[in-house]
């Protein structure tokens, strides 16, 4: 496992996007990680005298019409975004990869079943869809989450079924099933593995996604509520206060894009390393 | 003691350009101990033989006819019923190792997969026993460890541990479906004289598929040569080698380059059969081989030829037999 760990890094050491994703993504995570021990305020700190300050020493970001300071909100938005989009693929996994799976491995009527119902919801966008998801069950960060999970089901369900698929075709497959093994074990045994980095790389992808549309419900006020902050939530507050302190809309801007970027980045090197097909040194 | 048997075993596969018929009445018994051959060229139905017996044909497939094991057809069992039988009473051995072996997972976890299924063995128990059979396989722990993944052996050594999956659970009949073919000759002999010291070892039934004439001589008893799906002639391998009666299976001998028959020189030019395998969308009602064959007449054409017997054993399917040898 370390070897192969060792191997990838070996690799993508040399690959330009997944050293500049993965620096990004780790930072991420890291400020992530930072919001549970330090921030340079603490986030409830409403300090009116001080409001809509330019940076300067005391304030490294300024502040906002709350005179609460901008960096230490960028750092909680940071862990919000985290778990948000974590939880939320954690759901898409949990339930699209066994559908996908039992799909591949039933065909006939499941298969069918499973997938019209995938087609169904990719027919919708997903942020209106999570929308209407929020507004009939309650705006908040636990309801955004379920939304947004929802909608990746269907995208590990189809990505691991057509996956899964090709490799129901290989002939190893075949020597599983001489050796009595049943469907499900095979699924489990041969198929998943076989799909794992494959997984990896959409996961990555649907991890930005996931920090989009947090950003966009919390944006739209059906996300994560006040007090706790969000990028999302940052960004329209800032809305009013465009014209004099446009400052205010970009440092959260500024974050949710390189956050995107960077985990983007990630996951396509990640795909280049993990596949040795795609892996030409760049 | 007839520990499997076929009974006008039947295969149709059903594609685009209508059901195709790849088995036709194919009927032949496995005793324990023995050690069956099936020969034929490519696409003439060996290895769906193969996979129908272990019932794991393609989905669009339809199966008519018997397969009795100890006298029960495993045509009617359930799902996982069939799953008790394969890899436990009946395993196979592939032809390509270089993709029957899952790429993401080691050699001993591979290995073990039939022992956890079938097998009344504790984690240790399963241990020991996986490294009972890489040394069976001639494939020493030491310097194999069960860690290693499939790309780090040599396609001879993945064979191996091909052969040690499927032996795994000692089962009473060993298919091997051209074990050899994906192997260069030095490797081949080796493979081969594993596969046939493992089945006296541990007393199996051995179904040998092959194209390869020398193959079948080497590690067979009985042989069954098929063309298009049908069986042409069986009987014990050294009688059908010697009299060959059918003239397929002499135009197969005969596609046998022999020493001294050098292609430069040209002294004497190897023969070949003449045409091609039938297409199995055309519906042929008579022998299937009588458009290749020079003895053919049009009786051939007509009806298929009922089994004549040569000799108690040696029994084949033809109008015109070719009478060669002692009588």
């Amino acid at each position: 496992m370390f070897e192969r760990l060792r191997e990838i890094l070996r690799h993508g050491i040399r690959n330009r996007s997944f050293v500049v994703g993965g620096l990004i993504t780790l930072m991420f995570f890291l400020v992530a990680l930072l919001s549970y021990f330090w921030t340079p305020y603490p986030i409830g700190d409403i300090n009116i005298t001080d409001k809509l300050l330019h940076p300067s020493a005391k304030y490294l970001l300024g502040t906002d019409h709350f005179g609460r300071d901008i960096l230490s909100m960028l750092i909680v938005g940071a862990r919000n975004s985290v778990i948000v989009a974590f939880v939320a693929i954690g759901i898409g996994i949990g339930i699209g990869v066994p559908l996908g799976l039992m799909a591949a491995s039933t065909r006939g009527w499941i298969d069918e079943l499973i997938m019209r119902f995938n087609d169904f919801t990719f027919a919708f966008p997903s942020l209106i869809s999570a929308i209407m998801i929020t507004a009939i069950m309650g705006p908040g960060a636990v309801n955004s989450i379920i939304a947004i999970g929802i909608f990746n089901i269907p995208v590990f369900a189809r990505i691991i079924r057509g996956a899964a698929l090709s490799i129901w075709q290989r002939e190893f497959i075949l020597a599983a099933r001489s050796a009595g093994k049943g469907r499900l074990r095979i699924s489990i045994e041969h198929v998943l593995p076989n799909t794992i980095s494959m997984l990896i790389v959409q996961a990555t992808i649907q991890f930005a996604l996931g920090i989009l549309a947090e950003a966009g419900l919390s944006y739209l006020g059906l996300g994560t509520q006040p007090p706790a902050p969000s990028w999302g939530k940052m960004l329209n507050e800032a809305q009013t206060f465009i014209h004099f302190a446009p400052q205010l809309a970009i440092y959260p801007g500024v974050a949710i894009v390189l956050t995107v970027l960077g985990l983007n980045l990630f996951g396509d090197g990640l795909r280049d390393v993990l596949d040795p097909k795609l892996r030409r040194d760049r | 003691m007839t520990l499997l048997q076929a009974i006008d075993l039947g295969v149709k596969i059903n594609t685009m350009d209508g059901s195709l018929e790849i088995i036709d009445q194919v009927s032949f018994s496995v005793d324990r101990g023995d050690k069956l051959g099936i020969v034929g060229e490519s696409g003439c139905g060996k290895s769906i033989t193969a996979l129908a017996l272990m019932s794991l044909l393609p989905p669009n497939s339809q199966i008519s006819g018997q397969i009795l094991l100890d006298g029960e057809n495993i045509l009617g069992l359930t799902r996982k019923q069939l799953c008790e039988i394969r890899g436990n009473r009946i395993g196979i051995i592939f032809q390509e190792p270089m993709t029957a072996l899952n790429p993401v997972k080691t050699i001993g976890s591979q290995i073990s997969e039939s022992l956890v299924l079938h097998a009344n063995l504790n984690k240790k128990q399963i241990i020991e026993r996986v490294v009972e059979l890489m040394e069976c396989v001639e494939l020493p722990v030491k310097r194999f460890p069960l860690n290693l993944y499939p790309h780090q052996l040599s396609g001879g050594q993945r064979q191996r541990v091909m052969i040690a999956t499927a032996i795994a659970c000692k089962p009473d009949l060993l298919i091997a479906d051209e074990p050899t073919t994906a192997l260069d000759v030095t490797v081949q002999e080796q493979i081969l004289d594993l596969i046939k010291d493992l089945v006296n070892q541990y007393d199996m039934a051995l179904m040998m598929i092959s194209h390869d004439l020398g193959v079948i001589a080497q590690t067979t008893e009985k042989v069954m040569v098929m063309y298009a799906g049908q069986v042409m002639e069986q009987g014990n391998t050294e009688d059908v080698f010697k009299q060959m009666a059918h003239p397929y299976t002499h135009g197969l001998f005969s596609a046998i380059p022999k020493t001294g028959s050098s292609l430069i020189t040209g002294r004497k030019r190897l023969q070949s059969i003449p045409g091609q395998v039938p297409d199995p969308r055309n519906k042929i009602f008579g022998c299937k081989f009588a458009d290749r064959c020079s003895f053919s007449s049009d009786e051939c054409r007509k009806s298929r030829p009922e089994q004549t017997m040569i000799n108690q054993k040696h029994s084949v399917w033809c109008y015109h037999p070719i009478k060669t040898g002692k009588d």
